[in-house]
């Protein structure tokens, strides 16, 4: 079940997307769920940068990973998948979020160069990378 | 403190949904996917029956005849010959019209209700209604097995009862009732008795003439029909008011267009499961056998209604030590799809009535949840579940759920 993971696509000329973010459900009540979609498998640098906004455990036997911020949200996903959830059920809910989205970016900034989208809410809603101009190749140069 | 990567060769060897690329949908308590035929109907009566039913003209009479041919189906099917049907747009619906209707035609200040604790909304929301019309609603109590105590309801049968209403099988634990028995103990006593058979149609046989029902109501989507439609049937000497108003509500009980397509739709539904009873009963049975056995052997699995009866494939369980939602944000992550209990009350902070009712503590509530499988379910989507959740309690048992900081680390906090 990857539907999250199957929406991304690159719908911009000259840029890939890297990650996608959404609601899954939203609730005044109860938990608001986030998800989070990469172009590329979840790896451990990816994890380590979401654990400055929490508390972070990894199950070596399962790969699920969990960053807790007590009483405010839990991040959770599993290694080698390509979504994280975000469960969050402290009243003020965007600027949880926001603490995540910006772990998210600075953690691709670290990598190259990027380029935000954001909701109206001001929460991430996707993530690009400039697409490398191809090599050229030269046939017969030699 | 950097976490060290494993070798995983061409991929990683954790828990993968590639291991299962489709989805296990187990909350068929919530809503049941539409059968073939149920769908065919409907699509054909968009084409062929979508007159006014109520229209005098042959095209009106022909949608006529296919409601009047669904009415003959469901009582056939219920037990209930020359009962009067009211379709309706839901379950919750018909519960409100049974509740409201019946009291505003036959109660009077002083005369008493009696609901159990467990009943879904549609009908405990309707509890201050009734006070507000002067009505005593008195609650009949369930026991630690999710069954209505039988003894305590007869107790509040007095002379001023007017109405029963107790559900056939619950909602969120699938249990089944003695219905039969509350029949005819208000039979006895001449007190209505409605019966909210929404979880319990297509599951169960039912004979409102055997068990001694008044009102029954039902919905299709419970059983592989369409969503918007829904029945109450009624007990045909029997005085109900209509709780809306406008054309036809003297004759219709309930105002409005009927859904023509929806109701031919609901009736395809009925046919299917009766063509397919003696196969549905066997497969919904193994299905349970086999999911029972293999949730036993996990450590601290707990059946939250025991030995009691069950409608096949209901289980509401819990693990001890896993918050329930976080088990079914996990589950979903992994393509199963669970609920807390009732869809309906999903979203509510509040703790299950229902299992408050049974007396659970406040944190076997948070650990417990639904797994409602249906016809469609196959075996190998168990084996997934089932495979699924022992590494998956395990290690939420281990981590700390998000209000409680207490938990033993699987691997220590690498950042913080």
């Amino acid at each position: 079940m990857e539907a999250h993971a199957k929406a991304i696509q690159d719908d911009e000329p000259g840029m890939r997307t890297l990650a996608l973010s959404g609601c899954i459900s939203e609730c005044a009540h109860k938990e608001t769920i986030v998800y989070y979609a990469f172009a590329e498998p979840i790896d451990r640098a990816l994890v380590e940068s979401l654990a400055r906004v929490g508390e972070l455990y990894v199950d070596e036997v399962t790969g699920i990973f969990k960053v807790i911020q007590m009483d405010h949200f839990y991040v959770f996903g599993v290694l080698g998948e390509r979504e994280l959830r975000i469960c969050m059920y402290y009243s003020d809910k965007i600027s949880d979020r926001l603490k995540i989205d910006r772990q998210l970016v600075e953690h691709f900034q670290a990598r190259g160069e990027v380029s935000m989208r954001y909701n109206k809410s001001g929460s991430l809603a996707r993530i690009a990378t400039p697409v490398s101009t191809p090599e050229i190749v030269l046939v017969g140069a030699h | 403190m950097a976490i060290p990567e494993r070798s995983s060769g061409t991929r990683h060897p954790y828990l993968s949904r590639q291991d299962f690329p489709g989805s296990c949908y187990f909350d068929n308590g919530a809503a049941t996917p539409m059968s073939a035929a149920a769908m065919e109907a409907l699509t054909q009566a968009c084409r062929l029956a979508w007159a006014n039913p109520s229209s005098l003209h042959g095209t009106g009479r022909e949608a006529r005849e296919k409601v009047l041919e669904v009415e003959q189906l469901l009582r056939a099917e219920l037990g209930a010959e020359h009962a009067r049907i009211a379709f309706t747009g839901s379950g919750t619906e018909a519960n409100n019209m049974a509740v409201l209707g019946y009291w505003s035609a036959n109660g009077r200040p002083g005369e008493r209700v009696i609901i159990s604790r467990f009943e879904h909304p549609a009908i405990l929301e309707c509890i201050d209604v009734l006070r507000q019309q002067g009505a005593e609603v008195m609650m009949a109590d369930i026991r630690r097995d999710g069954v209505v105590d039988l003894e305590q309801l007869e107790s509040l049968l007095n002379e001023h009862a007017r109405l029963v209403s107790v559900m056939a099988v619950n909602n969120e634990l699938g249990t089944i009732q003695p219905i039969g028995r509350i029949g005819r103990m208000c039979r006895e006593r001449r007190i209505a008795f409605h019966t909210d058979a929404v979880q319990a149609v297509g599951k169960i046989r039912l004979s409102m003439a055997d068990s001694c029902i008044d009102l029954l109501s039902l919905t299709a989507h419970k059983f592989h029909g369409p969503r918007g439609v829904g029945a109450l049937v009624i007990r045909p000497d029997l005085l109900i008011n209509p709780i809306a108003y406008g054309g036809a509500s003297d004759t219709l009980l309930r105002p409005g267009t009927q859904n023509v397509p929806g109701i031919t739709a609901l009736g395809a539904a009925v046919r299917f499961f009766r063509e397919q009873r003696e196969v549905m009963e066997r497969t919904r049975r193994e299905l349970d056998i086999y999911l029972l056995e293999g949730l036993s052997c996990i450590p601290g699995f707990h059946l939250n209604t025991g030995g009691a009866e069950r409608v096949h494939g209901v289980f509401n369980v819990r693990f001890d030590g896993v918050d329930a939602d976080s088990l079914i944000q996990h589950l979903d992550y992994f393509g199963v799809h669970c609920s807390r209990g009732s869809a309906c009350s999903a979203a509510s902070p509040k703790l299950s009535a229902t299992l408050t009712a049974m007396g659970l503590t406040e944190k076997e509530i948070q650990e417990s949840f639904r797994i409602s499988m249906g016809f469609f379910n196959a075996q190998h989507e168990i084996d997934w579940l089932l495979g699924l959740l022992p590494p998956l309690v395990s290690c939420l048992r281990a981590m700390p759920d998000k209000s409680t900081h207490v938990g033993k680390l699987m691997s220590a906090p690498v950042c913080s």
